[in-house]
């Protein structure tokens, strides 16, 4: 097939100056800031049920309103994240930390009896928030 | 280690394939701090086996707690395929950018 010199000039003036090429989403500080402090509450949550996990004050009923905000700001930040383009990867990783909120829940619900259940659950969860920022990271350095 | 029908060692190395199959050409970036992820989701696994072999917790307790776990290595998936793309576009881009250059000093005059 013969190109033209000039046609083939030309693509390359309409292809390189396409700005740049994107493959994933932008960087978006509200929803890290919000990751964030997400990471914070579900923190200090833990840091209580590991001190006395089996005390009445511990007890689901006494938490019903910290599982609402914890999924409700994550189902926030999910609305957020879909508005963004190329956005997939940070929106599933959001759907699989409800996932794990609500599972937690539905223990929670059932009742704790050991420490340890708490520090599985929180071994899990910490290891969630690690990557889910340490892409939030690597997405503010994608300039640099 | 097995315990009770599950062998750890088998359902380490299943999950680090499992992570090369999908993570493919990021492998090798982000092998190291896969391979701690992993091993953690795998001492959780036994500790979720030993609650239950010790009645600890019932087996639908065991199945939310796997589930958690399950979530985890799926975020943990999903971040190192996300850097990895954030490489690649950055490669394209860094090439991008020395052709530009090379068609400005070219012409003498900056058009792209």
């Amino acid at each position: 097939m013969h190109i033209n010199k000039n046609s083939f000039f030309l693509f390359l003036v309409f292809f390189i100056s396409c700005s740049e090429i994107r493959l994933i989403q932008e960087y978006d500080p509200v929803a890290d800031n919000k990751i964030n402090s997400l990471q914070e509450k579900t923190s200090r949550f833990f840091i209580k049920m590991e001190r006395s996990v089996t005390l009445p004050e511990n007890k689901y009923e006494k938490y019903i309103d910290f599982y609402d905000d914890l999924k409700s700001d994550i189902h926030v930040l999910e609305v957020r994240t879909k508005a963004i383009d190329k956005s997939a990867i940070v929106q599933q990783q959001l759907a699989a930390l409800l996932n794990q909120v609500k599972g937690m829940e539905e223990l929670h619900k059932k009742g704790f009896k050991t420490k340890e259940e708490i520090l599985l659950i929180q071994s899990a969860i910490d290891d969630s928030y690690t990557v889910i920022l340490k892409l939030q990271y690597a997405l503010k350095n994608k300039k640099n | 280690m097995s315990k009770k029908g599950i062998d750890i060692k088998e359902l380490a190395s299943e999950m680090l394939s499992a992570s090369k199959d999908v993570l493919k050409k990021e492998w090798k970036q982000v092998a190291p701090i896969a391979e701690i992820h992993i091993k953690t989701i795998i001492h959780n696994l036994e500790q979720i086996a030993e609650l239950k072999l010790n009645k600890k917790i019932t087996e639908e307790q065991a199945k939310l707690h796997l589930a958690i776990q399950k979530e985890s290595f799926k975020t943990i998936l999903l971040s190192f395929e996300g850097i990895g793309i954030i490489t690649a576009e950055k490669a394209i881009n860094a090439a991008l950018n020395v052709i530009r250059t090379s068609v400005n000093k070219t012409i003498g005059w900056r058009l792209l």
